[in-house]
Parts: C-alpha cells; structure tokens; sequence
C-alpha cells in the first residue's frame, strides 16, 4: 500500500512537471507580403510568433536576409511567465554583404511584443569557408535568467584577417 | 574597469596587437553628424551619425549609426592583450525610440602590398538599453576587465515597482567576450 502510494506521488510529480514544462513554440513564417517592417527587400520579411498552445503570446516582426532564419525559445526557470527567444538572422546581401546575428529578445511586460536585450554576430560574409559559429548553448538559470555561450572557430586557414573577434561569447540575463 | 584608452603609444610597444603592429600616437573616438545624403536611411532627419577612429588627427575607419534624439556617444578600451574595443552608445535604424551600447573592435591589416594599412570597426555585440517601465531611472552600463583579454559590457536595468500581475523583471544583462 505504502509503495502504490508512493508511485501514484511520484507519478504525479512526474505529470505535474510535464505540465508545467509545456512547450512553448517558436515559428517563424517567412511572411514578404506583409509590409509590417521595412527590410532590404521584400523577401526579407519575416514574422516570429510565439504560440502557447495554440495561442499566439508574442509577436515579432522583423528582417532576415534572404527570408531565412530560426529560433528558438526558453522558458525562464524560476518565473514560468517569462520566457526568452533567441532568432538567428540575416543583415544585408550578397556574398561579402551579409552578416549572421543572434539576437536574444524576452516578454514585454505588458504586452504581446518581445523586446530586445542582447544581439551577437554569429559570422560575416556568407561564404561556406567563413563560418566562425562552432557551437551555442542556452541554459536558463535555475535562480531565473538565461546564458547562453558561443565559441566560434578560427577563420579560413587561421587567416587574422578573417577570423572571428572572439574565441568566446557569453550573454548574461540577470532577473 | 577596462582602462579607457587616450594614448596607447607606449604600450604598443611592449604588447604586440593581434593583427599587427601597430605604432598608434595618440588614437580617439570621433562622433559627427553624417552627410546630409545619408540622413535618408534614419527613420527620422538628422539622425545618422558617425563614429570614427582618429589617429594623430588622420581618420582611420568609420562606422554610422541612428542616433537617438541626436545624441551618441564611443569610448575606446584596450585590454590585456592590446586588443582594442570601441564601446558605442547609439541609436537603431529601424525603431527610432532604441538604444543600444555596442561594442566594436578594431582590427588594422596590412594590405597584401604591404603598402597600406587597412583599418576597420567591426560591430559583434550589443545590449539593448530599456527605455520603458514604471522607474525613471535611466539605464546604466559599465565596461569591466576580464584576466587574459577580453572585456564583460553590463547593463544595469532600472528598478520599476514590482508588479506581481507581470513576470519578474530584468536586473541586468552582460555581455562577456575574449579568448
């Protein structure tokens, strides 16, 4: 009896944090005919929802090089109510024209917008032999916040001149 | 702190820079209006503005940005290494009621010559300074030193009354760089 009970409690820890760790969702529509934001071109229009089973609880529209871009969101650890959403994304054209962002935005207070707090290059010119990203990793803190940590690999031949700033980027957000 | 950096002379010297060599006089920020034919790419008139690095009076590289309300403002660093940042207060090009601190670095390359001496800033962080909330308190940042190079950007959010129908707020968000 003891031990039924014991799993029917475990059981339920085990839902209950399922519950509560329902995914938020990030899509992101690639939306050129929507004139809601001025980009290069219109091809460049994107549109990131943030939706909550089923529900849209955030917006955001915004610019990314060729219509391409991703993200993803993390829900804050301590205060389930905020969360972070981080869009990779493109700026400019062309080959030696084009920057690759990572740009980390949360919750407005009040509203269904997300405002900005953190933005990093992720790489320069969109070239195959350019790509300075090795890795990133978003860890929501447990005390709430986010970090996320970038390393980037060298440059094209260990060329100085084409490498990326840093070897490592870290972003704090602090609640 | 990461020292501000007026005359870096002496210390090129004795810290080689990542790039190059470079014997610098005296380097410093310049912060000036754009030209009047590149005000059309701000969302509001007389806002583009330019930062610029000089050296012994001579501009060596440059970069525009969105002031907001017409006023930025750049600081240079150097680190332990020699490597040298530029830290910016400005405005965005598409939300004119934005402000952000970015950082910059500096890099100088000989050309493949060896005849001249290329020069760029190039933009890879930024924080946003919040401009809302119920705290009147203007946002603050501060540049701090990190051991073996690099610098961390912090920016202090304003205190608002807590409100406990919203999520909790933001304090602060830093940004660390370096090896």
């Amino acid at each position: 009896m003891i031990i039924r009970t014991v799993l029917a409690a475990l059981a339920l820890i085990a839902l209950s944090r399922a519950a509560a760790a329902a995914p938020l969702q990030a899509l992101v529509l690639h939306t050129p005919k929507d004139d809601a934001v001025q980009c290069l071109t219109s091809d460049d229009r994107m549109l990131l929802l943030v939706v909550d089973e089923g529900t849209v609880v955030a917006r955001y529209p915004y610019c990314s090089s060729y219509g391409r871009s991703s993200a993803k969101v993390y829900i804050d650890e301590r205060d389930k109510r905020r969360f972070y959403v981080a869009i990779e994304y493109g700026v400019g054209r062309g080959t030696l024209a084009t920057t690759y962002m990572l740009k980390v935005m949360t919750t407005d207070d009040d509203t269904t917008n997300l405002r900005e707090l953190a933005e990093v290059v992720l790489r320069e010119f969109d070239a195959p032999d350019s790509q300075w990203l090795n890795e990133y990793y978003a860890l929501p803190d447990i005390k709430g916040g986010l970090t996320i940590t970038l390393s980037y690999a060298p440059g094209p031949d260990g060329d100085p001149c084409c490498g990326p700033p840093e070897k490592r980027i870290t972003i704090r957000v602090v609640e | 702190m990461v020292r501000p950096l007026f005359v870096i002379g002496a210390i090129a010297g004795a810290v080689p820079l990542p790039i190059a060599t470079t014997a610098w006089a005296a380097p410093q920020t310049v912060v000036r209006q754009a030209p009047s034919d590149r005000q059309q790419y701000c969302t509001a008139p007389g806002r583009m503005m330019v930062v610029a690095v000089a050296d012994d009076g001579k501009e060596l590289t440059k970069v525009e940005y969105c002031a907001l309300e017409g006023k930025m403002s750049a600081q240079l660093y150097v680190d332990h290494r020699g490597k040298i940042y530029v830290v910016a207060r400005t405005g965005d090009r598409h939300n004119p009621n934005a402000e952000f601190v970015r950082v910059l670095d500096l890099t100088h390359i000989r050309d493949v010559t060896n005849t001249r001496d290329v020069y760029n800033l190039g933009e890879f962080a930024a924080i946003a300074l919040p401009r809302s909330g119920s705290s009147t308190t203007p946002a603050t940042y501060r540049v701090n030193d990190t051991k073996g190079g690099g610098l961390e950007l912090v920016v202090e959010y304003p205190a608002g009354k807590p409100d406990p129908t919203e999520p909790s707020p933001i304090k602060r968000v830093a940004i660390q760089l370096g090896p």
